[in-house]
Order: structure tokens, then C-alpha cells, then sequence
């Protein structure tokens, strides 16, 4: 009996650590005996290893893990479409923790709770990516959540953090209860929350006539209700604001970190559970208009975060292009899209978050970028060309799969609006290297160099983005397993 | 809850014991599962020391370190014993040592 929990021993882990790491933080930040020392590097670290060694367990007991493939009654579920996602969701986690530890001493930022706070919503997103009933995913998704609310707050002495934090809870608050009455009336109408038993029920089930609206309200519910979560318009409102708001680890950990779960449970859910008509014109729609939005919006920004919102915002309909193929080509589309775009995501906040030091915060203060730091400025040149999709660059790789598995069940139209935005984006990506290269600032600021955390993260991040086309097999052939593992 | 154990993947090696108990897993423990055990913690007992240096808490850093790798290497190496038992990791020395206390693999 005990060797079921072998299944969960990553989760074990990580809720374990967290715990310690929570006690330890609560005993020697008051502490007299030490004089009050402040913790958030200290337990930062901890917690990035606690992240680390998570990893290891993982990673290390692939065949094992699915040892009760089916766990606790059935809630949650091991095969590849889990393990590869929480790896990659413990690698997005463990490059974001190393980024904060520079924000930590430039802004004299000293609550622990942040980085305990980071790892209870990374558990809840392992939970996530596993979850095999909708109330265990509604459980892991508020775990995840009400972590997310707190950090977005976690800076007390900025209005915009607080503002941030209190937008981020009741809108977050509101799409959660969306999702819960649309699983209530998923259950209502079939008596089944366990995706196994909804598969079985709503596989060629046509959504038709009055005996069949619940079924149809309870999939459009849930359906927005994740919409939101991935900030995907006409549910996007709310991700400027709280992006620009946070504190900027905390909006490169909301902008990759989620997006990454809760697509494995769209996926899950959807693709598994109940795919048909209804919900591919749901996404058909979504994506268009995010994609349209997001190169649109993203033209009038005047400060960096609020224009990687919104570009945030476009690539989420980029890869709701795949959801709304419904094949296996798109699906794994998806699947690289969403690993590419995060390694870019990382990137882009890593320098940002270096930038943030001599206080640049409007796209005009790039100015001088070029001309002090020219390994900064052509590294963030770089993320920007493979942002647009330029060849030979991963952006370009994970679009040109998108529209080729757009193309490949018949969404021209789709592909086409695709390919237009794409174009329309490159015009502000390409302005951010304009402004670097090209103009001259009105006021010079002097860069200080990064943190050697960062400029490894940078380094890693930024070799993968250029030389992903040279070797893109290995991603290839673990998105297609991942793909195949979700429809068998 | 299910206590069924019915792995998604078959074992690719001999199965030495389906469902091992906690003592014969931990029992059965190899040198190298106790050099994995102690290279965690010492790991984390490092990390814990380096970091706890700048908030002048070193001794409980290095606590608090050492329990999160403790507990860390203990699951990794348990996690390693009880996948060569089950047959999911190569298990020559099990299979060897099991057949001379007369078990043949099925």
C-alpha cells in the first residue's frame, strides 16, 4: 500500500519542503536572537533547491511513477502527457525562483512568504497537470489561485501592487466560479465528474435539443472559465493591469507558469473528455480575436510590461490555434508552442527584470541599451525577432507549426489571420530594437550589470531560442509521445 | 481508494517483488543508493550554509537544509531500491542475490 504513494513522491516532496521551509521562515524572521534577519534570499535559495530536487525525483522515476497510474480514487492520472508537462513546468519554476534573487536585494524585498507561496502553487499546478476528475482539477486550480492572488499583492508599500492583487482576486474569484458551475452542470446533466466516465458519455454525443442545454452551458462554463485563466480575449481585461501591477518576478512567473498548467487541463478536459463542434468554435473565435487584439493593443504600449501583456495575450491565441485543430498535429503544436514561448517568456522577463535597475519602465527608456550594454541589447534583440516569428529563430518554429496544423485539418481562415497578425506584431517587436539600436535617448542611464543568476538563465535561454532549428527533434518527439499519450 | 498496482509501463526488468514493503525496500538499499542519499543532503546542507551566511543564520540554514535533504535523498534513494524490486530499473544484483536464496524470475 505504501509503495502507491511512490506516484505522488514529487508532490510529497515539494508540499513537505514547503512546510519546512514555511516553519523556518516563520522561526528565525523573528528571532531576536539573530536580529530579525530577513529571509527571502535564504529561503529562496532553499526553495529553488526544494524545486531542483522535485525535478530529480521526477525525472529520475519515470517508469515508476506510473506504478498507480490512477491514483486516489481515481482523481489524478500518470502517463508522458503528465510527466513531460510537470518537468517543464518544474524547469519554467526553478528559472523563474533564480531570477527574483537580485529583485530581492535591489527592491529590499524581504517576505519568505513569496517563495513558499511559489512552490504551494507549484504543487498545485503538479496536481493540475495530473488531475483526472473535475473536482480534483477545481481543488488544484484554487490551490494554485489563492497563491497567485497573494503574490500579485506581495509588494505592501505600492498602490499598483495592492491594486494588482485585489483585480487579480475577484476577477480570478469570478472565472473559478464560472469553471465550478459549469462542472455543476456537467454533473447534474451526466452524473459523471471523472473524465474517464464524461469521455464515455459525451464521445459523439450531439449537443442538441433541451435535454442536452446543460451539458452544452456546462462545457461553454468551464470553457470560459479557463478562457479567462489564460488571459485570452474577450476574457483578457484584466492581465495589463496586473501585470504591469505585480511585482515583475511575480508577472514572469504569472505569465509562464499557469499558462503551461492550465492548457494541460484545457487539453485534459476537452480533448479527452469532450471534444466536438460547440467548443472548437468557442476557441476558433478566441483565438482569432486574441491574435487580432494582441498585435492591435500591443501598438499603442509605452511601457515594456504592459506590451509583453499584451503580446502574452497574442500568443495565446497562436497556441489556441492547436486546441482548435482537435487533431494529434495540433495538439502537439500546441505543446511546442507553449514550451517555446515560455523559454522566450523567461527570457524576456530576465531582462526586463536586469533593466528594472536603473528603473526603465517606458519602452523610450531603452534608449542608450545598444550603446552601454550591446550583449544585452542584442540578446533582447533576439527574444524580440523570435517574439515576431522570424527565421531561423524557435518563435518562427512554433508558429510555423501552428499554421501548418491549422492548415492541415482545413482552418484556412484561421492560418490566415495568423499569419496577418504575425506581421502586424513584428512592427512593435521590431520598434523595441529600433529604439535600442537606432534612436537616441533623450536622458543616457547607465546599466548596471546583472546577477550571474540571470545572465545564466539568459544565456541558456537565449541559445535554445537561436539554436533550436538546428536540432528541434528531441522537442519533436516528446510533444508527439505527449500528444499520443493524451488520445490513447 | 485504489490500491490497485498496475503500472501504466510493464517492468522491463525481472520483477524481484510486485509490491515490496517498506523494510525489505529500505533494506535493500545499494551503496550507490547511499552515496545518492548523502550527496543530496550534503548538497543541501551546502546550499543551506552558503545562503544562510548573508542573513547571518548559518547553523539554522544548514539545518533546515540539511532536513530538505534528507528527506529528498531518502525519497530518491527509496524510489530507486523499489523500482529495481519491481523490475523497473536493472536489477542484476537483486535478481542474483534472490536466486540464491532460491527464487527464479517469472
Amino acid at each position: 500500500m505504501f509503495n502507491l504513494f511512490l506516484a505522488v513522491f514529487p508532490e510529497i516532496f515539494i508540499i513537505n519542503a514547503t512546510f519546512i521551509l514555511l516553519i523556518h521562515g516563520v522561526v528565525f524572521s523573528t528571532s531576536k536572537k539573530y536580529d530579525y534577519p530577513p529571509l527571502a534570499s535564504n529561503v529562496g535559495w532553499l526553495g529553488l533547491l526544494s524545486v531542483l530536487i522535485t525535478l530529480l525525483l521526477l525525472a529520475a522515476g519515470a517508469p515508476l511513477l506510473t506504478i498507480a497510474h490512477l491514483f486516489w480514487n481515481n482523481l489524478f492520472r500518470r502517463d508522458n502527457f503528465t510527466y513531460f508537462c510537470q518537468i517543464f513546468l518544474l524547469l519554467s519554476t526553478a528559472g523563474t525562483i533564480s531570477m527574483c534573487f537580485d529583485f530581492f536585494d535591489q527592491e529590499r524585498f524581504d517576505a519568505f512568504e513569496f517563495i513558499v507561496l511559489i512552490l504551494l502553487s507549484t504543487c498545485g499546478m503538479l496536481f493540475m497537470i495530473s488531475a483526472y476528475d473535475l473536482i480534483a482539477m477545481y481543488l488544484a486550480i484554487e490551490l494554485q489561485s489563492l497563491c497567485f492572488y497573494v503574490i500579485a499583492a506581495s509588494k505592501r508599500k505600492s498602490e499598483f501592487s495592492t491594486e494588482a492583487g485585489l483585480k487579480y482576486l475577484i476577477l480570478g474569484a469570478f472565472s473559478s466560479g464560472i469553471l465550478l458551475f459549469g462542472c455543476s452542470m456537467i454533473y447534474g446533466s451526466t452524473g459523471a465528474t471523472h473524465f474517464d466516465q464524461l469521455a464515455k458519455i459525451l464521445t459523439g454525443y450531439e449537443i442538441t435539443g433541451a435535454r442536452s442545454s446543460g451539458i452544452f452551458m456546462g462545457i461553454l462554463f468551464i470553457a470560459v472559465g479557463f478562457l479567462f485563466k489564460i488571459t485570452a480575449v474577450p476574457f483578457h481585461m484584466w492581465a495589463p493591469d496586473i501585470y504591469e501591477g505585480s511585482p515583475t518576478p511575480v508577472t514572469a512567473f504569472l505569465s509562464i507558469a499557469p499558462k503551461i498548467s492550465i492548457f494541460a487541463n484545457i487539453l485534459r478536459v476537452f480533448i479527452y473528455g469532450s471534444y466536438g463542434a460547440t467548443l472548437q468554435q468557442i476557441f476558433f473565435f478566441c483565438s482569432i480575436a486574441s491574435m487580432i487584439l494582441g498585435a492591435l493593443a500591443a501598438m499603442a504600449q509605452t511601457k515594456v510590461k504592459r506590451l509583453l501583456a499584451y503580446s502574452s495575450i497574442g500568443h495565446v491565441g497562436y497556441i489556441c490555434i492547436g486546441f482548435s485543430c482537435g487533431t494529434i498535429e495540433g495538439i502537439q503544436s500546441l505543446l511546442i508552442g507553449i514550451f517555446i514561448y515560455a523559454l522566450m517568456t523567461m527570457d524576456a522577463f530576465a531582462i526586463v527584470l536586469a533593466l528594472r535597475q536603473t528603473r526603465v519602465k517606458y519602452i523610450a527608456d531603452l534608449g542608450a541599451l545598444a550603446k552601454t550594454n550591446p550583449i544585452l541589447a542584442i540578446t533582447f534583440s533576439i527574444t524580440m525577432f523570435s517574439y515576431a516569428g522570424i527565421p531561423p529563430l524557435a518563435g518562427f518554429c512554433s508558429k510555423f507549426y501552428l499554421f501548418f496544423a491549422a492548415l492541415g485539418c482545413g482552418a484556412y481562415f484561421l492560418a490566415l489571420v495568423g499569419v496577418v497578425t504575425s506581421v502586424i506584431g513584428c512592427f512593435y517587436y521590431i520598434r523595441l530594437v529600433k529604439r535600442m539600436f537606432f534612436d537616441t535617448p533623450r536622458t543616457w542611464i547607465l546599466y548596471e550589470p546583472m546577477d550571474r543568476n540571470k545572465s545564466l538563465l539568459l544565456a541558456m535561454t537565449s541559445f535554445f531560442i537561436t539554436l533550436f532549428l538546428l536540432y528541434p527533434s528531441p522537442l519533436f518527439s516528446v510533444t508527439h509521445q505527449m500528444a499520443l499519450s493524451l488520445y490513447l | 481508494m485504489n490500491t490497485d498496482i498496475t503500472a501504466l509501463e510493464k517492468p522491463q526488468y525481472p520483477v524481484v517483488d510486485r509490491n515490496p514493503p517498506f523494510t525489505k525496500v529500505v533494506g535493500n538499499f545499494s551503496v550507490l543508493d547511499y552515496l545518492r542519499f548523502s550527496t543530496i543532503t550534503g548538497v543541501s546542507v551546502t546550499v543551506g550554509y552558503l545562503s544562510g551566511i548573508k542573513p547571518g543564520i548559518k547553523g539554522p540554514s544548514m539545518v533546515t537544509g540539511g532536513l530538505i535533504g534528507l528527506m529528498g535523498g531518502f525519497m530518491y534513494a527509496y524510489q530507486n531500491s523499489a523500482g529495481r524490486l519491481m523490475g523497473f530499473f536493472p536489477n542484476e544484483g537483486e535478481v542474483a542475490s534472490y536466486q540464491k536464496r532460491g527464487w527464479f524470475p517469472k
